[in-house]
């Protein structure tokens, strides 16, 4: 049994670079979000139409590399 | 004028506020902070590690050097304007020596602001003044809105 939710799971990671949808899956309300969202763009040398990829760990991926965790910035 | 107003209710959030932003590769914090005679809230050395806004340590080091400072603690205010105004005011801008310098660091120069546009009806206010005086140093200004 745990060996098949083991599997689901991991064909089930979620990515994504809507930002509404990773607040609600990392668990952050909008604002909150938004907060930590520009101040990770600012830090990480980003702009306003950078793009970026979130992974369900708080991992985020811009052009293919990973630059940080987005929960390092989070209060 | 002080650059202070008082549009928002008694809260944290706000929904705009700016930062002026230097960055480059070999960017040495330390050199623009006596530049400007101002310490940042944030400096960043690329390749090196360093601590979040939130008092943890990054996981990576910095993708670039980083010189920041913000008007967010200092100035309560949803318009865009209060906050550029004191931003130019402590950082005694405009300087004439700065886009020469931006030059020779390799380094560029932005404001970076925040805006909370999340039911489209707000339109940034960046006055023209303030537009022409940064793009003379050599920067930017830019909005980043959140629907």
């Amino acid at each position: 049994m745990s060996q098949s939710v083991f599997e689901m799971r991991s064909v089930e990671l979620f990515c994504t670079n809507n930002p509404n949808y990773a607040a609600k899956t990392l668990g952050y309300d909008r604002k909150t979000f938004r907060d930590i969202l520009h101040l990770f763009k600012k830090d990480n040398g980003l702009g306003p139409a950078d793009n970026v990829i979130w992974h369900d760990n708080g991992d985020v991926y811009f052009q293919g590399n990973r630059i940080g965790s987005f929960h390092e910035w989070a209060d | 004028m002080n650059g202070r107003t008082e549009t928002t209710a008694m809260t944290d959030y706000q929904l705009a506020h700016a930062t002026f932003y230097i960055s480059g590769n070999t960017l040495e914090p330390a050199f623009w902070s006596a530049y400007f005679g101002v310490e940042p809230d944030m400096a960043i050395i690329k390749g090196q590690p360093f601590v979040t806004p939130s008092g943890r340590p990054s996981s990576t080091p910095g993708r670039i050097g980083i010189w920041r400072v913000g008007s967010k603690t200092a100035v309560r205010s949803d318009s865009l304007e209060p906050h550029l105004r004191y931003l130019i005011e402590h950082l005694s801008l405009p300087r004439a020596d700065l886009r020469q310098l931006l030059r020779d660091k390799g380094a560029n120069m932005r404001f970076f602001c925040y805006w909370d546009n999340e039911f489209g009806d707000r339109i940034p206010d960046v006055p023209a003044d303030i537009r022409a005086m940064v793009e003379s140093m050599g920067g930017t200004i830019e909005i980043d809105e959140y629907r």
